[in-house]
């Protein structure tokens, strides 16, 4: 038997143990996640639909616009997958546990090179294809596309997405020497820079700074026409949408020259792998696993000089108390591992981003500010879920198989849970808390609903962290190192419908006296309003906080 | 089996090679193509069929629709570009109010230049002019019926050739960039003869259409004399055409299919 075909009948294993040990309880945990899942597609085709609907019917540029709308998810897809499989790739081939496991085995390091590729592509880019589908099913539905279509564009954003996952690892195994070199606070700073760099040139390509705020379309359009990129004919994804386009258009010739040199561009990284597995990847993981940086410092250190300066160890714990010691503990381990670090810098310019561009934003006058503001609401409450779903439901399972040494803690399993969301709390409530104060005073909302909104985000973060927390602690993932790989897990898909539905709850009785009573409504309205949302959140965070608590309690050790 | 790696690996590359030494030969091809046919290309772009609509307004008031389909088509013989035209119209003379309607299709071969020419011209529902060209002897040979008179022949040089929608022709062009200067010939339903539209791109405007700020490219039109002002947008819709006299009070309007055919073929 081939060393492929141990591992896939290993993997085969797993998957078929995890079936049978489906209790009562995650049956209807899976349930949970099927219809949540079934809802959020749904929304996702009915939203994109009506966006295209709306924009088809502008008569000067719709159908153009709608065109342009799909070359630029193309665009935003190549770039997201791209970043996300960097980082998924280079902990999964060179940092994970498991490959540890597998080269201590007689495989080679080709077969075990192939078998995390397949599994970082298939986790980094699984979501968009999920997510995605249904806008591009919305556009043919809107342009009344025959069947062709539809298997066409599966087929089409399939071998985008593994193109993309294909870039993304080339990019990662050739950086892979470099970030070896770097320390932590180097590499913060050389990807920060970076980051900033791309972000300044793309926001300079379409003369974002000189456009005035009124004509909001006309950026839209312009911005879309200026970047040259998305409409060369070299660029893939550009193939990806002229093979969209052509196939909503029954061109099947063209979907077929299109789809066809997007496949050949993701063909050849096989072989061109498959050299690397050969010849490099072997040694490239020892000096990863080796060594990091070769600093003065570490070399002494390496040699077991005794530091400099060496400071007193934090003995000062019991002066901390248990709750600064633990949340010092995970601080540490988030800043030391790079796909934590890196992901939440991409994650907090993202927030940046998106309060950047409200400043452009123009003022609406009427029931459309009303509307704004709580689209600004609702979309920062989901910014927030995002991330108390990729870095606060991990925390738990991060402890992983040294569980054990948090458990004899001199605290109870709750305390945990607490700290957990004490911790989780003070990032996601900062986040949250400067994005809605940027994004609110950029809009210029009346003060009422500036203070409204400030009390709706605290709200918000304290019943996603618990969310977050609670079922992390109540569905951990113990023998996993990986935090995307747990946040798409399971539980962490149940924790991402909980929190996308408690947001959406949130928002509907904030947003209830708006609906009721018109958009100037009374004071003891909004004050009931903030008394339901209050009542809300404490009920979710104190039934996640049992919930997380007494699994926690439960589990041996 | 011993080698099928290393086949696997050689067909991966031939693939990837081939399929972007097309890519790239495409690009070349179209870079090489004059600025007519190049426009043409890019306008009928991936989807290889589009249409053009337009109301025709005066004085505020609906006085017809004009429409052009355009269609690259695979033929047996090559490809094909096929244009047809639907217009009706309606004007007054001396006070009485008098519809007329333009069905056309010109079938260009890849290089532009006419295959054959069908067009029918009603004057009051009634068959007014009818055209029938095909390609010989080099050129395009075309026979004219006018109402009750004798049929006669003329013909036509082989040529790039458009066909003009009796009002200054708008060509089905794209990757405007300002500075550009074209020039096309058109056949005129009207005069039954070709005269050649000089196209200039002026500048790229940002104009006022249905409460909405739209960017446009900025052209000037010249043809028989009379100067059309056009604004078309980077996916070269037509938004806006203008004219000056003695058509200085029509305006064309970028419609929906269905929005311009109303109220005139319900």
């Amino acid at each position: 038997m081939t060393p492929l075909c141990s591992i896939a009948r290993m993997r085969a294993a797993s998957l078929w143990n995890r079936v049978r040990s489906v209790k009562a309880d995650s049956v209807a945990k899976v349930g949970v996640v099927v219809f949540g899942l079934g809802t959020v597609l749904g929304i996702s085709f009915w939203v994109s639909f009506a966006s295209f609907r709306f924009i088809e019917e502008l008569p000067a540029f719709g159908t153009a616009l709608n065109a342009k709308v799909i070359s630029l998810l193309f665009l935003t897809l190549l770039v997201l997958v791209v970043l996300s499989t960097i980082i998924v790739t280079y902990t999964t081939i060179f940092l994970a546990r498991e490959t540890d496991f597998l080269f201590q085995h007689p495989i080679p390091p080709r077969t075990i090179l192939g078998v995390k590729l397949a599994e970082a592509i298939a986790f980094s880019s699984w979501a968009t294809l999920v997510l995605c589908l249904p806008v591009l099913v919305a556009y043919g539905c809107l342009r009344r596309a025959g069947t062709a279509y539809y298997l066409e564009t599966a087929a089409v954003l399939g071998v985008f997405l593994l193109f993309a996952g294909f870039l993304g690892t080339a990019i990662a195994m050739a950086i892979a020497p470099i970030v070896r070199l770097l320390s932590g606070r180097q590499l913060l700073v050389a990807s920060g820079a970076v980051l900033g760099g791309l972000g300044f040139l793309f926001l300079r390509s379409f003369n974002f700074w000189d456009m005035d705020g009124e004509n909001d379309l006309l950026i839209l359009d312009r911005f879309m026409s200026q970047i040259s990129t998305m409409h060369s004919p070299y660029f893939p994804g550009q193939w990806a949408a002229g093979a969209v386009l052509a196939a909503a258009s029954g061109s099947h010739a063209e979907v077929a020259f299109q789809g066809g040199t997007l496949l050949a561009n993701t063909l050849v990284f096989l072989p061109l792998f498959s050299w690397y597995g050969a010849r490099w990847y072997g040694r490239q993981w020892i000096a990863v696993r080796g060594g990091r940086s070769r600093g003065p410092a570490r070399a002494r250190r390496a040699a077991g000089a005794p530091r400099r300066n060496l400071r007193p160890a934090p003995s000062d714990a019991r002066a901390r108390g248990p709750l600064g010691a633990m949340v010092l503990k995970d601080i540490l381990v988030f800043v030391r591992d790079p796909s934590q670090l890196s992901q939440s810098i991409l994650f907090i310019l993202l927030m940046v981003v998106y309060s950047l561009s409200l400043m452009r934003i123009p003022e609406f006058p009427g029931k459309l500010q009303v509307v704004i503001y709580f689209a600004n609401l609702i979309a920062v409450c989901t910014i927030l879920s995002s991330f108390t779903s990729r870095f606060l439901f991990p925390l738990v399972s991060l402890e992983g198989k040294a569980f054990w040494i948090v458990g004899l803690a001199p605290v109870s399993r709750g305390y945990l849970v607490l700290q957990k969301a004490a911790f989780g709390l003070g990032v996601s409530g900062t986040l949250g808390l400067l994005t809605i104060i940027a994004s609110n005073a950029s809009l210029g909302s009346p003060p009422a609903q500036f203070a409204g909104a400030v009390y709706a985000t605290i709200l918000a973060g304290v019943c996603l962290t618990f969310l977050a927390t609670g079922l992390g602690a109540a569905y951990p993932v113990f023998d996993e190192d990986n935090p995307a790989r747990i946040a798409v897990g399971m539980g962490g898909t149940l924790n991402f419908i909980s929190s996308a539905l408690a947001v959406a709850v949130l928002a509907g009785i904030e947003a209830l006296p708006y609906v009721l009573l018109g958009q100037e409504p009374p004071l003891p309205w909004l004050l009931a309003s903030h008394a339901g949302a209050t009542a809300f959140t404490a009920g979710v965070a104190l039934v996640s906080f049992r919930l997380g608590a007494s699994s926690l309690r439960r589990r041996d050790f | 089996m011993k080698h099928l790696g290393s086949i696997l690996t050689a067909a991966v590359f031939a693939f990837w090679g081939a399929m972007n030494s097309l890519v790239f030969l495409r690009q070349l091809e179209l870079e090489g193509l004059d600025r007519y046919r190049s426009g043409v290309t890019q306008f009928l772009g991936t989807g290889f069929l589009r249409e053009r609509w337009m109301g025709i307004y005066r004085g505020g008031r609906k006085i017809g629709y004009t429409g052009y389909t355009f269609e690259k088509v695979f033929a047996l013989e090559g490809i094909e570009v096929h244009s047809t035209l639907e217009s009706r119209l309606e004007i007054e003379v001396f006070g009485v109010r008098q519809r007329v309607e333009i069905h056309g299709t010109l079938v260009a071969d890849k290089e532009l230049k006419p295959l054959s020419l069908q067009l029918d011209a009603k004057f009051q529902s009634q068959p007014a002019v009818t055209l029938a060209g095909r390609r010989g002897e080099g050129k395009l040979l075309v026979d004219v019926k006018v109402g009750s008179s004798a049929p006669f022949k003329m013909s036509l040089p082989l040529e790039e050739l458009h066909l003009g929608d009796a009002l200054v022709p708008s060509l089905p062009i794209a990757g405007l960039r300002a500075g550009d200067e074209l020039r096309v010939p058109c056949f005129d339903p009207i005069t039954l003869s070709r005269s050649v539209a000089t196209v200039r791109v002026l500048r790229k405007e940002v104009i006022e259409l249905d409460g909405m700020s739209v960017e446009a490219h900025y052209l000037e039109t010249t043809f028989r004399g009379i100067v059309g002002k056009s604004w078309v947008n980077d996916a070269s819709e037509v938004l806006i055409q203008r004219f000056g006299p003695p058509l200085g009070d029509v305006v064309l309007r970028k419609e929906r299919r269905e929005n311009a055919q109303r109220p005139f073929k319900e």
